[in-house]
């Protein structure tokens, strides 16, 4: 393993930098490490959040200290050092198929506030939009923001839209959103700068559940548009 | 028995130590603003540290204890009354059943903590009691409170509560109120907050990486529990580029399209993607979330080692004192 980079968030977290590039082979290595150091966590661990290109681990601070007397160097760099003979320890990543899981979303103007604008934005008629937005097979990059919130890419260039200047003060849940060539969708009702442009009925989170976050990194997504009646009907079962 | 809201007070929830190990599924860790207050509070009445306690915001809260118990009021923003008495902050308490708890307007911090001996009981989800609205974890409900909410407590104390609460006395009064206190003392009014600088530090403008050391900085009136939004001369970017998302925590600085400056707090979301021009170094956390809007701040740069040793040393005090405390009551 080579070409990654390591460094401080603060105190008690360091982010390694796979790249600076969004590719799903950057961002395998990403999670493998995650997987690494979940399954074999090392003493003072807390958790590791993975992002398109980092994965950054937090760490207890305390813990880290009980095992290493501080000499000349900090805790960081102990951890920094530890963190870099984990990399050098894993294993090339194998690319695993994962199935295309199909999630249904309603376009309708009712439930995709900024659809109209999107289609000005980028010169294309609201179908056009739709078209294009459910041709591609998506990758999950990453789970973030709020609970089970995914980043999906990527987009079709023809597609790629700012997000919002101010942002909207409620965004529904279940929202399928735009921002630059990602997609995403908001599992909970919250302010967000996203463009929305249609509505799902999946379920991305559910706290009674095991695992509580439905959609994993690296799963396939394709979207597949559903008329209002549709929605509702699927909404009540 | 139970704590009766009769006035619920502003952002008013019952927190714990945090949800840690879900970030990856986009959870954030939430607990308490302010950790220091939170242990200290749980200690005074013989809890966990990490017990679950009520955090409010700034004065206005009135809560009635149903029944006899013993609480400690930590924290910030407020002053304490009970049926009407002067109480004071950072002392173990004991009340009367149907004592009135009223908090009123003081000079200084922002954030309140209650503890009751035995601690809240309250809402688990994803392992942590602690309150996050948008997702309603935790908590009471996975909300604030409102007037007419009746908390329960749990009835199990710890044999040092029922020491301390032996150790009180009512004789007669509504209240009574222990000899000894703990103070780490977090309010104030100008700020000095240590920072490291961010990730994203050098696209910046030599200038604006001066200013943010020599300026001084407001909290503005939009901020809340995921994160202070600062007034102040704006930052400016020397390159703009589009960011690609990675985590941010508790304690990240970031700016805004406008170039305001933004301190996420405890229900940080758990990914980010405007530019990190500093992070707030741990032992200062707690006198972040002790800001109220209007307080002024100003950022020093902190050394990894410095903040580390800092950091260590307080978590190492909050022991002791724990210590100290079962000491006391020889435990």
């Amino acid at each position: 393993m080579k070409g990654y980079r390591i460094y401080s968030l603060n105190e008690q977290s360091l982010t390694v930098e796979f790249g600076q590039e969004i590719s799903p082979a950057v961002n395998d290595q990403v999670m493998a490490l995650h997987h690494a150091l979940q399954k074999q966590p090392f003493p003072g661990y807390i958790e590791s959040v993975p992002a398109y290109t980092t994965l950054t681990v937090y760490y207890d601070l305390l813990m880290i200290s009980g095992f290493n007397k501080k000499s000349n160097q900090s805790l960081s760099q102990h951890v920094f050092t530890l963190l870099s003979e984990r990399i050098m320890l894993m294993e090339p990543v194998k690319q695993r198929a994962m199935p295309v899981l199909e999630l249904p979303v309603c376009y309708d103007l009712s439930m995709a506030p900024d659809l109209p604008w999107v289609a000005e934005y980028c010169r294309l008629s609201i179908p056009e939009v739709i078209a294009l937005h459910t041709r591609d097979i998506y990758r999950v990059y990453m789970i973030g923001f709020i609970p089970g919130f995914p980043y999906m890419g990527m987009l079709p260039p023809a597609l790629e839209v700012p997000r919002k200047l101010r942002p909207a003060l409620s965004v529904a849940a279940g929202s399928v959103a735009l921002a630059g060539r990602q997609t995403g969708i908001y599992p909970f009702s919250i302010p967000g700068g996203w463009q929305i442009i249609g509505r799902t009925t999946y379920r991305l989170f559910d706290v009674s559940r095991e695992p509580c976050c439905t959609l994993e990194v690296g799963q396939q997504i394709k979207f597949v548009p559903i008329t209002l009646d549709q929605f509702k009907q699927q909404s009540r079962s | 028995m139970s704590l009766r809201i009769i006035r619920p007070g502003i952002s008013t929830t019952l927190q714990d130590a945090g949800r840690r190990g879900y970030q990856a599924a986009g959870v954030p860790v939430s607990g308490a603003m302010d950790s220091n207050s939170m242990r200290l509070a749980n200690i005074l009445c013989g809890n966990d540290p990490g017990a679950v306690v009520l955090e409010t915001t700034l004065h206005g809260a009135e809560w009635l204890v149903e029944e006899e118990q013993l609480i400690a009021f930590t924290g910030g923003g407020s002053s304490l009354l009970i049926n009407n008495q002067p109480a004071p902050f950072n002392r173990a308490i004991r009340v009367r059943a149907s004592s009135l708890l009223s908090l009123k307007p003081s000079p200084t911090g922002c954030r309140t903590y209650l503890a009751v001996s035995g601690g809240f009981k309250a809402k688990i989800d994803l392992k942590s009691s602690s309150t996050y609205k948008t997702a309603s974890f935790g908590g009471y409900k996975g909300r604030a409170l409102k007037s007419g909410d009746l908390l329960e407590w749990n009835h199990h104390k710890e044999p040092i509560s029922i020491k301390m609460i032996n150790s009180l006395a009512l004789r007669g009064q509504n209240f009574s109120v222990a000899g000894w206190s703990i103070d780490l003392n977090t309010t104030g009014k100008e700020k000095n907050i240590r920072v490291f600088k961010g990730p994203e530090w050098d696209d910046f403008e030599d200038q604006t990486k001066k200013t943010i050391f020599t300026n001084s900085f407001s909290i503005s009136n939009q901020s809340d529990r995921m994160g202070y939004r600062l007034t102040g001369s704006p930052l400016i970017l020397l390159r703009k580029r589009e960011l690609i998302s990675t985590a941010v925590c508790m304690g990240t600085i970031q700016v805004t399209h406008e170039g305001n400056l933004v301190i996420l707090m405890a229900d940080a979301q758990t990914t980010g993607g405007y530019p990190r021009i500093a992070m707030v170094a741990a032992v200062d956390l707690p006198v972040c979330a002790q800001l109220r809007p209007g307080d002024k701040l100003h950022f020093s740069e902190i050394s990894m080692d410095k903040a580390e040793d800092l950091y260590l040393e307080r978590e190492k005090l909050l022991r002791q004192i724990q210590l100290a405390v079962s000491m006391k009551f020889n435990y």
